[in-house]
């Protein structure tokens, strides 16, 4: 009998306020307002090493792209084989993490940010004055490069996620939604009113509705609301150019339902949280302005303990959603994974190659790193929770 | 001492208050409306005010409030929606200073910043707030 694959743990103590990974590096930012850069390969190797776990150990927490290649399919059976040989949850003292400390620098930031995400070798980060960036290549002394942040706007935001692309959604509250386009890249966006049209960047308000979070739909954005309704600013290749097609509310989307106190979405996947449970459907973006583009999938009963949803989002591995007194990955597998609160912030790095698997999660006096990784094994089609991941060409 | 509505009530220190009445009726169906007495409202001022719960804005100061019960934050006004508000912004131009419940979930504005979250409430809140999402204070 093939062992199940649950989530794999790694604990760091510490008191963190957000973590980010990315090219081998741990970002920690602490609440005594430094910048840990962490080598992280390092870290998961020395215990691989100490503790003499296979090496297919590695996949888990520094490269799941191996397990989706198409051309190592001997790594994948092996992993799973091995499973039961995986420490499920590994304790990391400040202690030992310092050994594998590359730098910690003086945050170079006034404050902690509200939100920040990375982005071609630099970070993004929303403070009080505005959108930042900050460089964080070639080396790890951020202190020296802040001369390299630059405020990109003066705008009080209260969420950022970034596509592929240089195409960046950012949510300021009652004042809509905004997208900043980094490269200026040819996107038409009607009538849409451009704030700022200068010749390296453009920002462009595309829904004047309360944003609390936003996320990518393939190019669409979802606009997520528990104020007001949420609403999907739909995008759609036209003449092979990307360009903006209508505002659709979430009563368009999730038609045959009651109205859902919080929607949110990603890649293929919407979902609305109603009195009850949550509503699935499928976004299929190219149908927009022609045959339907919304599919209901499934509703489920959401158990009423785990209190009202206050945030979400959607990754390969499953749908990640934040409540009051948890956070319940709902897994691509249709297993759950609860995550007792409280919690200070969640992250997950969907468009990290190597880490698109791991979901941080910082608490009071702690960094909890899991890495999920059933999502290999799990047909894609069939997914219910989580988005459709490309290149995953696993049969069972 | 009896304070009084839309009048700069000296506060005896070089700074003054004003209590505005239209953040005290539900005439104005746009701003938010204090919920507790004037004598609260400008305890809370004095009590942002001898924090240093304040900060340059815009040509004027910006200020901070909460009351403080019991380990929680009592509830000292409500929104336009008669939602309970837990925290007050104030206003301050030569020391003439005046303030409302502020909004957060409703106006980012009303967000106060991460250095006074710092005092009042624990990360997981500060989190909460700076990101406009729900929060029980």
């Amino acid at each position: 009998m093939q062992p199940l694959i649950q989530p794999l743990k790694i604990e760091i103590q510490g008191d963190y306020w957000d973590s980010h990974i990315y090219k081998g590096r741990l970002y920690l930012l602490t609440m005594e307002g430094t910048i840990k850069v962490i080598n992280w390969d390092e870290l998961v190797g020395s215990y691989i090493e100490k503790y003499h776990i296979p090496s297919e150990f590695s996949y888990a927490f520094s490269d799941s792209t191996s397990l989706y290649k198409n051309e190592n399919p001997i790594s994948r059976i092996t992993f799973r084989n091995q499973f039961d040989a995986y420490p499920r949850n590994i304790q990391i003292s400040e202690r030992v993490l310092n050994k594998h400390l590359l730098k910690e620098n003086i945050s170079p930031f006034n404050e902690l940010p509200t939100d920040s995400e990375i982005y071609l070798d630099k970070l993004y980060t929303l403070q009080d004055e505005g959108l930042y960036s900050l460089d964080l290549m070639p080396n790890d002394d951020l202190t020296i490069k802040s001369n390299s942040m630059k405020r990109l706007w003066d705008c009080s935001l209260l969420s950022l996620r970034i596509r592929s692309g240089g195409r960046i959604a950012l949510s300021a509250g009652s004042s809509g939604l905004y997208e900043f386009n980094i490269f200026n890249k040819a996107i038409n966006y009607g009538e849409f009113n451009v704030v700022d049209n200068n010749r390296e960047s453009k920002i462009i308000q595309l829904s004047k509705s309360h944003s609390l979070f936003p996320s990518w739909n393939h190019s669409s954005i979802f606009s997520s609301s528990d104020v007001k309704d949420s609403v999907l600013i739909a995008f759609k290749w036209i003449n092979k150019q990307i360009g903006f097609y209508g505002l659709l509310e979430q009563k368009d989307i999730f038609a045959n339902r009651s109205k859902g106190y919080l929607c949110w979405g990603s890649g293929d996947k919407l979902y609305s949280a109603a009195d009850g449970g949550l509503t699935i459907v499928k976004y299929i973006q190219e149908n927009i302005g022609g045959k339907s583009a919304f599919k209901e999938l499934k509703f489920m009963p959401f158990q009423q303990w785990k209190g009202e949803i206050i945030n979400a989002g959607v990754t390969s591995f499953g749908t990640i959603v934040e409540c009051e007194n948890a956070l319940v990955i709902l897994q691509s597998n249709n297993e759950v994974t609860n995550i007792k609160g409280p919690i200070t912030k969640w992250r997950v790095f969907p468009r990290a190659v190597r880490y698109d698997n791991h979901l941080h999660v910082v608490k009071d006096d702690k960094l909890e790193i899991y890495s999920f990784n059933h999502d290999y094994y799990t047909k894609q089609a069939n997914k219910h929770h989580g988005y459709l991941r490309q290149h995953n060409n696993y049969e069972d | 001492m009896k304070y009084l509505v839309d009048y700069e009530n000296n506060l005896g220190d070089g700074h003054y208050y004003t209590s505005v009445s239209q953040h005290r009726h539900r005439t104005n169906s746009e701003k938010s409306r204090w919920t507790v007495s004037i004598q609260e409202e400008i305890d809370c001022f004095i009590v942002s005010k001898s924090n240093a719960w304040n900060h340059p804005g815009n040509n004027k100061m910006i200020g901070w409030g909460i009351i403080s019960h019991e380990g929680r934050f009592k509830i000292l006004g409500e929104n336009c929606e008669y939602n309970d508000l837990k925290i007050a912004k104030f206003f301050g131009i030569n020391n003439k200073w005046h303030g409302f419940p502020a909004d957060y979930r409703n106006n980012e504005a009303d967000r106060p910043p991460m250095n006074i979250l710092l005092k009042w409430v624990d990360k997981t809140k500060m989190r909460k707030i700076r990101g406009g999402q729900k929060c029980n204070l």
